[in-house]
């Protein structure tokens, strides 16, 4: 058995980047794990649209699905409160960790079906934040 | 910060008795709409060099504050101290305000006795009056005191940090921008 690689864009109503304009969570479309996928990492970069001011930060989360919980129709996914947070993109200079564009890697659990990549920047109504992300998976195929 | 502090520190940059030398390191919000973007390290660049600015100490000496343990050692070192507790035994009501109020100060854990208050020099200004000290005390004290006073400490009784600077510029998370701007 050997290791391969597999990556993956995450898309934003099949686009990408997606750029935050306003203080709304913004959920990527759902991604899905491939059975054979053992080890997972996504890649995140947020580029601040403007000169950046102390506050312009995106946070990260993981809305992981296993599925449909619910029983109804599609997968559900993790509520906002409760996704996992990966961590915080600062494109702030005066903060450590601070950068623009501020690019990180998180890994991702891949005991789950899939999950949907969620992202919020209480700042971005007054600049832009762009997001691009990437998954990379280890397969055991 | 609260959000009338950030817009009294923005004004100061753009518009107070500094914004000359601020000028060419200022980035708003406003010029961010027309001009490209300064990069992160430029911008912090910017705001720490108008921060230094209004950090800077000021022209002229002012009443300032002085750290009340400062005050308090100033004070037995030059015989205030014993001057006032024996006017306030002797039935003395502003050495006995006096006293008080230094207790009260010491155990509400506030740090300074303030020169620039009108209050504060005032009370010193009865105690001399009422012969609970002297002349020679009070002008020590004062001198103690005096301070060059920065632009920052005269709007916000501290210095200002770069990313202050940047909230109050470009309308960072603490400070909204006003509808229309």
């Amino acid at each position: 058995m050997a290791l391969t690689r597999a990556e993956t864009d995450v898309l934003w109503s099949a686009a990408v980047p997606k750029t935050l304009t306003g203080s709304t969570r913004q959920d990527s479309d759902a991604f899905t794990f491939d059975a054979t996928d053992v080890l997972a990492s996504v890649q995140v970069n947020a580029d601040n649209a403007g000169t950046p001011a102390s506050g312009d930060y995106v946070d990260v989360y993981w809305k992981q699905s296993n599925g449909d919980v619910l029983g109804d129709s599609g997968d559900d996914y993790d509520t906002d409160e409760h996704a996992l947070y990966l961590g915080r993109l600062d494109t702030v200079a005066a903060n450590t960790p601070g950068e623009d564009p501020a690019r990180k890697t998180f890994a991702l659990p891949t005991g789950a079906k899939g999950g949907k990549l969620s992202v919020v920047g209480p700042q971005a109504g007054t600049r832009n934040i762009v997001i691009r992300a990437r998954i990379h998976a280890q397969r055991a195929a | 910060m609260t959000p009338e502090q950030y817009a009294a520190l923005r004004a100061a940059i753009l518009t107070g008795t500094l914004a000359a030398s601020c000028a060419p390191y200022v980035r708003t919000y406003e010029q961010d709409q027309v001009l490209p973007k300064l990069s992160a390290a430029t911008a912090f660049e910017k705001d720490s060099a108008i921060a230094a600015i209004l950090n800077a100490p000021g022209p002229t000496e002012e009443n300032g504050a002085i750290a009340l343990d400062a005050y308090t050692d100033q004070l037995i070192r030059l015989g205030g101290l014993s001057t006032i507790i024996v006017a306030a035994k002797s039935g003395s009501l502003v050495a006995d305000v006096a006293l008080k109020t230094i207790e009260t100060a010491r155990s509400m854990g506030i740090a300074r006795m303030d020169f620039s208050l009108a209050t504060v020099r005032a009370q010193h200004e009865a105690l001399v009056a009422s012969g609970a000290m002297t002349q020679q005390t009070y002008d020590a004290l004062l001198a103690a005191a005096k301070r060059r006073l920065s632009e920052a400490e005269r709007l916000l009784g501290r210095p200002v940090s770069a990313a202050e600077v940047s909230v109050a510029l470009r309308y960072g998370l603490a400070f909204p921008k006003p509808e229309g701007a």
